[in-house]
């Protein structure tokens, strides 16, 4: 590790060094603020605050330690501190639309689910794409964001831990949870779509 | 919103066959995730092989994490925002 303190560079180096190691995060860090509001604007917003913040306390990042575990919790407690009282929690999410998508379950009459509106024209993967969106939209923001952050980001408990503030018996549970309630609802949907899903 | 989180409630709250089972259960995560230690790798897999119910237990969860990986649609950063980002820094003392 460098001897050499982020305080005593100048104001230049500083600037690359920063731009060197964290800005290639901005992909993975714009698309959990885009998972996290649901929103393109105030996740621009949210990464655009995280690197000020950042910037401002790069003295205290340690050269070669986790860029992107510090980045993601600086960007979570922004969100939880300022975003989250904004705005009143996923109210873009409709959850009353996949909550009647379900209630087709009786009709498992593949006739009758191919004729609605506009299925035809979405291919298979489109259908599933969208509805694994919606099923982890439809999380309560502290599982979905385990989900993301180990699932989509890769993170270890360890580092989620650390992001989230949370012991990693916390991040287990979250984790379990929020699979159990995944699979329940997408088997459903599998059932719906008339795939037989356990066949191997 | 409130359902849901009541439903996440009830979910984990699932009877299982045996004592066995159940701790197989609470160690599918760390399975999927490359957590488990190899101690506990053994005692899973081993069960896994004469049981059907957590055999397919563990397919699901394997399946979801794989799903959930493949099919999440990556979101394009904005280029306005990273020019931004650079220019507000450089302008920062
Ligand atoms: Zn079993």
């Amino acid at each position: 590790m460098s001897d050499q303190r982020g305080s005593q560079l100048s104001k230049e180096e500083k600037d690359s060094r920063f731009e060197a190691e964290l800005l290639p995060i901005i992909d993975s860090l714009y698309n959990f603020a885009f998972r996290l509001t649901l929103d393109e604007d105030d996740a621009n917003d949210l990464v655009q605050e995280t690197y000020l913040k950042a910037y401002r306390f790069f003295e205290y990042f340690e050269q070669g330690t986790n860029a992107k575990a510090w980045l993601f919790r600086i960007l979570k407690n922004s969100f939880i501190n300022d975003f989250r009282k904004k705005s009143k929690q996923p109210a873009k999410v409709d959850y009353s639309e996949v909550e009647s998508y379900y209630n087709t379950e009786g009709n498992d009459n593949d006739a009758e689910i191919a004729s609605t509106s506009d299925m035809r024209s979405q291919s298979v993967q489109e259908l599933i794409g969208d509805e694994v969106a919606s099923a982890l939209n439809s999380l309560p923001v502290d599982f979905r964001t385990v989900i993301i952050l180990c699932d989509l980001e890769g993170f270890t408990y360890e580092e989620m831990a650390k992001i989230l503030d949370i012991p990693i018996g916390t991040v287990r549970s979250r984790l379990h949870r929020a699979r159990n309630f995944l699979k329940e609802k997408l088997e459903n949907y599998a059932k719906t779509m008339g795939y037989n899903n356990d066949e191997e | 919103m409130k359902s849901t989180a009541t439903h996440l409630n009830q979910v984990s709250k699932k009877q299982w066959a045996t004592p066995d089972c159940e701790k197989i259960v609470s160690l599918l995560d760390m399975i999927v995730d490359g957590e488990a230690t190899h101690e506990d790798k053994n005692y899973f897999f081993t069960h896994v092989e004469t049981c059907k119910e957590c055999f397919s237990e563990h397919e699901k969860h394997q399946r979801l994490k794989e799903v959930l990986k493949d099919s999440i649609q990556r979101k394009a950063v904005p280029s306005r925002l990273l020019t931004s980002i650079k220019s507000v820094i450089h302008a920062t003392a």
